[in-house]
């Protein structure tokens, strides 16, 4: 009977190198080779006043679906309320120059009393709204779609959102010194969808932004695939 | 001479005024607390007692200061 010689499976050099790295270094090299899937991140300590909320799980919105999932929570970045605060302490600070500049002397202290008091209320309600702009106007990227919710003044509200797969083209946006020191810029997002082009304005790590939702286009196409296949 | 511009007359038309302009304050600060209590209902970030506190005390706030305002003035 004839000897049958049946040879070692072939392994490469390269593979038989990587069985011997230990599984701490194998995570290291997982590090080095690129950006982590999102799916692998871990969500971080939720603030609900941060603008840039990863995985965010308290997090709950009018039209989210039960079983999907917010992968990222967007406002702008803090740094572009500056210039209201400012204005704001300026306003606060404004009846301090009647000392000096007496324009509404002419009326009587009970007048005048009540007239600063109004100020400050307008001070009050001017922060408030720009507060509240600042904190409800968001954009959110969940696993499923992207979703701008605008507030337009006290009484309009917009709500707009587009699938995940209907994303076209992602265009990311930093400019000028402050964008680039602060690391905040404009991501537009073109869509198939109704509303055609989606602006997630002034918000934190645009690039990272455009990252994950490379990747949530890659998952949703090979999705697509895996049920075609299937 | 210190002259007063206005007569007598004048400051209950001023007064009234000023109250008609702290109960339309009055009124904003409702919608603003109505405005509130929908954003919350659109985005819930966990941060709904803080805002609607401050909405109400906005509120209670204006109202002081109308009442304030009729009275004083």
């Amino acid at each position: 009977m004839a000897d049958i010689y049946v040879s070692k499976p072939f392994v490469r050099k390269e593979e038989k190198q990587e069985e011997n790295v230990s599984l701490d270094e194998k995570e290291d090299l997982t590090k080095k080779k690129g950006p982590i899937p999102f799916r692998e991140r871990k969500s971080l300590d939720f603030n609900p006043i941060a603008s840039f909320a990863f995985l965010p799980k308290e997090v709950d919105f009018e039209t989210k679906n039960r079983d999907e999932k917010i992968v990222l929570l967007l406002r702008r970045h803090p740094i572009t309320n500056l210039r209201w605060i400012f204005l704001a302490i300026l306003m606060s600070l404004a009846p301090l120059l009647l000392a000096k500049f007496p324009i509404i002397d002419f009326l009587p202290s009970n007048f005048r009393f009540v007239a600063i008091l109004g100020w400050y209320m307008i001070t009050l309600a001017f922060v408030f709204e720009n507060f509240l702009s600042w904190f409800f106007n968001v954009n959110i990227v969940t696993d499923e779609r992207i979703v701008d919710i605008d507030f337009v003044n006290l009484i309009y509200k917009e709500i707009s959102d587009a699938d995940i797969d209907k994303i076209q083209d992602v265009t990311v946006k930093v400019g000028g010194v402050a964008q680039t020191m602060f690391n905040y810029g404009d991501v537009y997002i073109q869509t198939a969808s109704e509303k055609p082009r989606f602006e997630f304005l002034s918000i934190p790590k645009p690039e990272d932004v455009a990252k994950i939702l490379q990747e949530l286009r890659d998952e949703e196409k090979r999705e697509e695939l895996e049920g075609r296949v299937n | 001479m210190n002259i007063d511009p206005f007569s007598f007359e004048v400051w209950p038309i001023v007064k009234w005024f000023f109250v008609f302009a702290f109960f339309l304050y009055v009124i904003f600060s409702l919608v603003v607390i109505r405005q509130v209590s929908l954003m919350n209902k659109t985005l819930d970030a966990h941060f709904e007692k803080p805002v609607a506190l401050f909405a109400y005390l906005h509120f209670f706030f204006a109202v002081g200061v109308f009442i304030f305002a009729f009275l004083v003035l």
